[in-house]
């Protein structure tokens, strides 16, 4: 981050000349306070900034749709049609 | 604190629109992730969703006989789903079937007392329980043992529509299939007992569960194990009511002590052995095909992925609540540090002569105008009435509008003019200091009306020659809409009352460009005004501060200026306040290690206001998300109820805040709206010019630093 600079415009206030003052104090002034002129941190930001952007919608799309429950059949199972309404009749060897 | 300067830009020009709006994008889908994983945790933990409504058994009148008289498991699958048909466990065979877990503390006892006797039982777990133990059902099915599903939350389903009931069951499914890589084809309803129990409310919900392909699975014994009835009454409730008889018997491996049900387990087993009994899963009694069957494919993974978000949720969740607690430690730890002293304020500003002997020497207020056209003679006229001697310099920084023809005209004896070119806010006051006549330098907005004791009161502290500056009262004059009503609560009680409390610390932040005094003095040692920030008030109220100056709130000041009237220049102005007194706290942040006063104000002043203005704000969303979590997915009522009281107190505060200032209570019915609209609003604003000050982009409105060749000499007029 930049540099801060106290404010030295002093001279400015009780200046006679307020003209001359201000140019005398602005010119070596940094950017203001936050201000990265070369882009190169909105580009650092940008770079990494989009893939987890991406990465978390996708992941928030994917945990939405696992809670929408879409697969509620159960699987097949056969079951012989014999003992449906007359239950085998004595032990079935007990183990 | 109203800082003015319309600059020619709105903020929402359509080439940011143009722009990959990655700002918004970036926090929407983190905040979507944070829902998803709330909801996910949940659901886990049985939370979202839950209903613990029990239906009452009625008439029997739809269900066919042949059932009710007929054995536990209904097959009510493909075609027989309009006439279903029953099966009994033979005779001489016994079904254990545990419900409602796995519970890591019984199900592996429950196991081992299984294996010992190398019996396999039926399992009928809860989604949510399988979410949170997925390694207890890997147990299950490595010991042979077969799974049923008991649905997701254990609702009753008799309470629920179709598409729950399905979802309930697919749930169910996805969760089997992350921690065992099985389905199953059984299924047994929450709080259902034998057969005969069916009636017209559950009967629906066993042919509709059916034509999902799944058997339903009843009992013949209920041992009411989980009532805790004693090892023999539970043993006697298994047994069969004729000997050899074959059944199914109900026991529980989760839901509390289960010390019972595991030494009853073990006679259960002797006893029936040592009858001739064998011991089966529902699909041996019946002959059939396996009912836990693998999958494979997309359902495997889907399930995969399920278990290890809700996983990643369950661990996450700590975090987020510790991060609430910040917020909620936050909120209320300025709520108590505002009632505690606010009050002592408030006695201080009654006490006549606090300051030592009444200041009444003239001073001169600096009115900085950049296109006050509309404003302007009002302001002036304001300062007409004015009770104390003054002199007036309006600073025209090269306004457009004819603002310094206007008061060119108006003639006052008292007021200078002096025209310069545009060159922003601080030069315009800096221009003005230089050329003031007095020792005291007073601040107004040219959109700000003056009481005629405002002056007088304003000054009145810089009787103590320790005090360096004073903040006056800002209040909101267009008040009678609802943007305004909104504003006018957040001046008296976010503003006011906290200036209150900065003031009793002695570390009061920003004096507002609306209406504040300085010691000319204190300026010139500072420096004057800078426009390294955007907020240059808060800038020169800090460096006065680390300069050993005291500063003090004369609440009775008070400046009526006219907030913004729309939302897009609600958010502009808000937008340049965050982001500028960040760039202040920023610029100022040496304080922290800095020795005597600037470093008081560092560590005590910087944080108080890091926190309360910029790490709350952020972390704001979080209580949003919360609070639609509980809404929508857990407790609505307990949710809404708390944040009710969170409101209410937050109303109490404000009321006493307005009581404070004087004002009617009536705005106050606006709050519970600002507080879904206008909060949101500002944590989104802060959000915004926080991303902004990261990138180090440059606001529309920061003009490029002027090097002085533009900068025309001030023009007395």
């Amino acid at each position: 981050m930049r540099q801060v600079a106290t404010f030295s415009g002093r001279e400015s206030v009780h200046s006679a000349q307020p003209d001359v003052a201000e140019s005398r104090q602005w010119e070596p002034a940094p950017a203001p306070v936050f201000v990265d002129q070369s882009g190169l941190r909105s580009r650092l930001l940008r770079r990494f900034g989009w893939p987890v952007s991406v990465v978390g919608a996708i992941l928030a799309a994917a945990m939405g749709g696992s809670l929408i429950g879409m697969q509620s059949e159960a699987p097949a199972m056969e079951i012989p049609p014999k003992p449906a309404y007359l239950p085998a009749r004595g032990p079935l060897t007990p183990s | 604190m109203s800082r003015h300067q319309r600059r020619r830009q709105s903020l929402l020009r359509p080439r940011r629109l143009a722009a990959p709006p990655l700002r918004f994008f970036m926090p929407l889908s983190l905040l979507a992730c944070l829902l998803a994983l709330l909801v996910l945790r949940g659901l886990a933990t049985n939370e979202a969703f839950h209903d613990t409504r029990i239906a009452t058994s009625v008439d029997k009148t739809t269900v066919p006989e042949n059932l009710l008289k007929g054995g536990p498991v209904i097959d009510a699958r493909g075609d027989k789903n309009e006439r279903p048909v029953s099966y009994r466990i033979p005779d001489h065979t016994v079904v254990l079937s545990f419900d409602d877990g796995p519970s890591p503390e019984w199900t592996p006892k429950i196991l081992d007392v299984l294996a010992a006797h190398d019996v396999r039982a039926d399992f009928f777990v809860t989604g949510a329980m399988t979410t949170r133990h997925p390694e207890l059902i890997r147990q299950i099915v490595a010991g042979g043992h077969e799974i049923g599903v008991h649905s997701f939350t254990h609702p009753d389903l008799v309470y629920q529509s179709e598409a729950r009931i399905s979802w309930e069951l697919a749930q169910t499914q996805l969760a089997l299939a992350g921690v065992a890589g099985v389905h199953s084809a059984l299924f047994r309803p929450p709080y259902s007992s034998d057969a005969s129990a069916l009636d017209d409310w559950n009967y629906p919900v066993i042919k509709y569960v059916g034509s999902h392909g799944y058997l339903t699975a009843f009992i013949d014994r209920d041992t009411h194990d989980w009532k805790r009835p004693g090892v023999d009454a539970i043993v006697k409730a298994a047994m069969p009511r004729k000997p050899g008889a074959g059944e199914l018997i109900l026991l529980h491996d989760a839901g509390g002590d289960r010390t019972e049900t595991l030494a009853a387990l073990e006679q259960i087993i002797v006893k029936l052995k040592g009858e001739g009994y064998r011991f089966a899963t529902v699909s041996e009694a019946l002959g059939a095909t396996d009912a836990t069957v693998p999958v494979h494919g997309y359902q495997l993974w889907a399930g995969k992925c399920f278990i290890w978000a809700s996983k990643a949720a369950v661990l996450t969740l700590p975090v987020l609540v510790a991060l609430l607690a910040v917020v909620g430690f936050l909120n209320f730890g300025r709520f108590a540090l505002m009632l505690v002293l606010a009050p002592l304020h408030a006695r201080r500003s009654k006490r006549r002569n606090a300051w030592g002997p009444p200041v009444t020497e003239p001073v001169t207020v600096l009115v900085p105008a950049y296109n006050e056209r509309e404003c302007i003679a009002n302001t002036l006229n304001s300062l007409i009435a004015s009770d104390h001697p003054i002199e007036v310099i309006v600073i025209d920084d090269g306004s457009t509008d004819g603002t310094a023809d206007i008061v060119e005209e108006m003639n006052l004896p008292f007021v200078r003019l002096i025209r310069q070119a545009n060159g922003g806010k601080s030069t315009a006051l800096n221009t003005g200091i230089a050329a003031a006549s007095y020792d005291i330098v007073v601040m107004m907005d040219g959109d700000t009306v003056f009481e005629p004791s405002t002056v007088r009161e304003l000054v009145q502290p810089f009787g103590d020659r320790r005090i360096g500056a004073v903040a006056g009262n800002a209040k909101v004059g267009n008040r009678d809409s609802l943007i305004g009503a909104w504003q006018h609560i957040e001046y008296v009680l976010g503003h006011n009352l906290d200036r209150r409390m900065y003031d009793m610390l002695n570390v009061i932040p920003t004096i507002p460009g609306a209406v504040g005094a300085f010691r000319k003095e204190a300026l010139r040692r500072v420096g004057g005004m800078s426009d390294d920030t955007l907020a240059e008030d808060t800038d020169i109220t800090m460096a006065v501060l680390c300069d050993g100056w005291r500063i003090v709130y004369a609440e009775r000041a008070r400046a009526w200026t006219e907030a913004p009237a729309s939302l897009q220049q609600l958010w502009s102005q808000r937008y340049r306040w965050s982001y500028g007194s960040m760039q202040a706290m920023w610029k100022h942040r040496r304080a922290v290690t800095s020795r005597g006063p600037a470093g008081r104000f560092g560590r005590l002043g910087l944080p108080l206001v890091v926190m309360f203005g910029v790490v709350a704000p952020l972390l704001a969303p979080l209580v949003d998300m919360f609070l639609l979590y509980g809404v929508l997915f857990a407790d609505a009522p307990i949710t809404l109820a708390s944040w009710g009281g969170f409101i209410l107190l937050q109303a109490v505060l404000s009321w006493y805040a307005f009581r404070l200032d004087g004002e009617k209570p009536l705005h106050l019915i606006s709050l519970p709206i600002q507080q879904l609209v206008y909060r949101q609003l500002m944590y989104i604003v802060l959000l915004q010019s926080t991303i902004t000050a990261l990138t180090g982009g440059r606001l529309r409105w920061q003009k490029l630093r002027r090097t002085g060749e533009v900068a025309a000499a001030p023009v007395e007029a």
